[in-house]
């Protein structure tokens, strides 16, 4: 009984509003758009698979989040990693391209954990400042053009093909998740990722080598939107400036919607998922509504201004 | 160790910021099952002492020894892992992670083949110390948040205890506490002495110093005014001590 009552309280209302909230906007569609196919199996599929690279980015985003710090760049990290897969794979083989892109991701992130951890900057500031620097270098690399990826197999793996009729976007997100959760839950790095948000002194204190893990959180974001640069020029099958420059926002809104505290020390890759799923949802039914563009971003705004609040009125209560 | 051992000897420990002396000249024998208090007016030295006991500061020049032997900590976790914990004022907790978690940190349990945290375990183990130091919280799965003053301090010595070989260091463990809250947490420092531990307080609590302490040591200014036995001394001779009004 007190186990149960214990397990029942750690299930706070944070942790519990996202999926209330992807039940009822799923509800909502469902209902008001079921004669224009938001339903239909196809849609379904295509929701999950277009919000592949943003659950990608979120899982990263969470680690950072929870350890107090934040990530604003992943957005262009995303345009330059996968822009340099897809020029690299213009001449040379896919395992250097995906090397490029991944790579490319990794140095970024470790060069905003660089300027974090060890210069002590406030990653607020460093990532706003490699956004705009990266995205620069994103529109020179190519002169804004976009560059196709012809390479079957590389869209095959990171966009349009299936392994056992599983599309490869959908077994990308469960490897994402299943990782992601694991390493954040269930390891000694996770534990100290949570404790360093949570109260750095303590963990200092406690033997936690702090920076050191300041400085991983942002090269896992990073990584994970080298890896989301991926899916995406495998998706499209080409690569372009433009790439993930919408994401900030509703990867930042999932996450937070999700459960992770924007201070850092509490936080769900599993809630990150689902949140990313509910934006996903959002977008896609304000299409099918036959919005105006200007309008969806209204109503997109409104909606995760009200899902913001509801999931963070709870704390100061 | 046996009581009586010298656990702790510090032997004219000088410790000076730039040009300015925090500590001269303080030597101090500490034994196994003993309590030791620290007091002292506000910029006397006794947090930079309890620093350098705790590897935070190094001394200027001075001696440390542990168990007889010459230590010298390069940091923290030097002199943790020699045996020496610190309950800190402000109680170093992690707010929103479970009390099983808190005990751990930094030093969390796994398990075989993968190295994935061992929670099963580690709750199992946090729960077996609160109940033997009767640490009253509702179970050892509960949010640091969730629990009172007194049952976070409960917590912190909880985990000073359970890791601490040779000595605990205890900076105010009391200071923000209610009346009913302190008696609980004086209760479990005396249990420590049981224990057989060393243990070093800083206090600005008179009466708990005469309620806890074996010996008293003064400081003011830095230099060390005196050692006395509790039980023969007074609260008057004290506070002249501290004060340097006779």
């Amino acid at each position: 009984m007190n186990s149960v009552k214990t397990r029942l309280s750690g299930l706070d209302f944070q942790q519990l509003v996202v999926y209330i909230g992807f039940l009822a906007i799923f509800l909502f569609f469902a209902l008001t758009l079921q004669d224009d196919g938001f339903l239909t199996q196809r849609n379904l599929t295509n929701i999950i698979l277009q919000t592949a690279p943003a659950t990608i980015m979120a899982i990263g985003l969470v680690f950072a989040l929870s350890a107090g710090e934040i990530d604003l760049s992943f957005g262009s990290i995303v345009a330059v990693s996968a822009l340099s897969a897809a020029v690299v794979m213009q001449e040379h083989s896919m395992a250097f391209g995906i090397f490029a892109g991944l790579g490319a991701g990794v140095m970024i992130g470790a060069f905003n954990g660089l300027l974090v951890a060890y210069f002590k900057l406030p990653s607020f500031l460093v990532t706003l400042a490699t956004m705009g620097l990266f995205a620069g270098i994103a529109r020179s690399m190519t002169n804004l053009r976009s560059i196709p990826v012809l390479n079957e197999t590389f869209t095959d793996i990171f966009g349009s093909g299936k392994l056992f009729s599983v599309p490869s976007l959908v077994i990308w997100t469960i490897i994402g998740v299943a990782i992601g959760h694991l390493v954040y839950r269930h390891t000694k790095f996770g534990a100290h990722v949570l404790a360093t948000g949570d109260n750095p002194r303590a963990a200092q204190v406690s033997g936690i080598k702090v920076p050191r893990i300041r400085f991983y959180v942002l090269t896992i974001c990073g990584a994970c939107a080298g890896l989301a640069g991926l899916l995406y020029a495998g998706r499209l099958q080409a690569a372009r400036y433009t790439l993930g420059e919408s994401d900030l926002m509703t990867v930042i809104a999932a996450v937070i919607v999700g459960g992770t505290a924007l201070k850092g020390g509490k936080g769900s890759v599993f809630g990150a998922l689902i949140g990313s799923l509910m934006m996903g949802m959002l977008n896609n039914g304000l299409i099918l509504m036959n919005l105006r563009v200007s309008d969806q971003m209204i109503v997109r705004g409104l909606i995760i201004l009200l899902a913001v609040a509801v999931s963070l009125r709870d704390k100061n209560r | 160790m046996t009581p009586g051992t010298n656990v702790l000897s510090l032997k004219n420990i000088h410790k000076a910021f730039g040009g300015v002396v925090a500590i001269q000249d303080f030597s101090l024998d500490l034994q196994a099952g003993e309590i030791v208090a620290l007091v002292g007016d506000n910029g006397a030295g006794k947090s930079t002492l309890i620093k350098i006991v705790s590897g935070v500061y190094t001394p200027t020049s001075g001696e440390i020894r542990l168990d007889g032997e010459a230590a010298t900590f390069s940091d923290a976790s030097s002199a943790r892992s020699n045996g020496i914990e610190v309950v800190y004022q402000d109680l170093a907790l992690a707010d929103q992670q479970p009390v099983y978690m808190n005990m751990f940190l930094g030093r969390e349990l796994t398990k075989p083949p993968f190295g994935l945290l061992d929670k099963a375990r580690m709750r199992r183990e946090a729960q077996g110390l609160v109940d033997e130091l009767d640490v009253r919280i509702p179970s050892a799965a509960s949010t640091i948040s969730d629990l009172s003053g007194g049952q976070r301090q409960g917590i912190a010595i909880a985990r000073a205890t359970h890791w601490a070989s040779k000595l605990i260091l205890l900076d105010e463990p009391t200071a923000a506490l209610g009346v009913a809250e302190t008696a609980r947490v004086e209760e479990q420092i005396i249990n420590l002495k049981q224990k057989n531990l060393a243990i070093l307080i800083i206090s600005h609590s008179l009466d708990q110093v005469f309620r806890l302490s074996d010996r008293i040591c003064v400081l003011r200014r830095g230099e060390q005014i005196g050692i006395r036995e509790t039980a023969s001394t007074d609260k008057n001779e004290i506070v002249s001590m501290i004060t340097g009004v006779s």
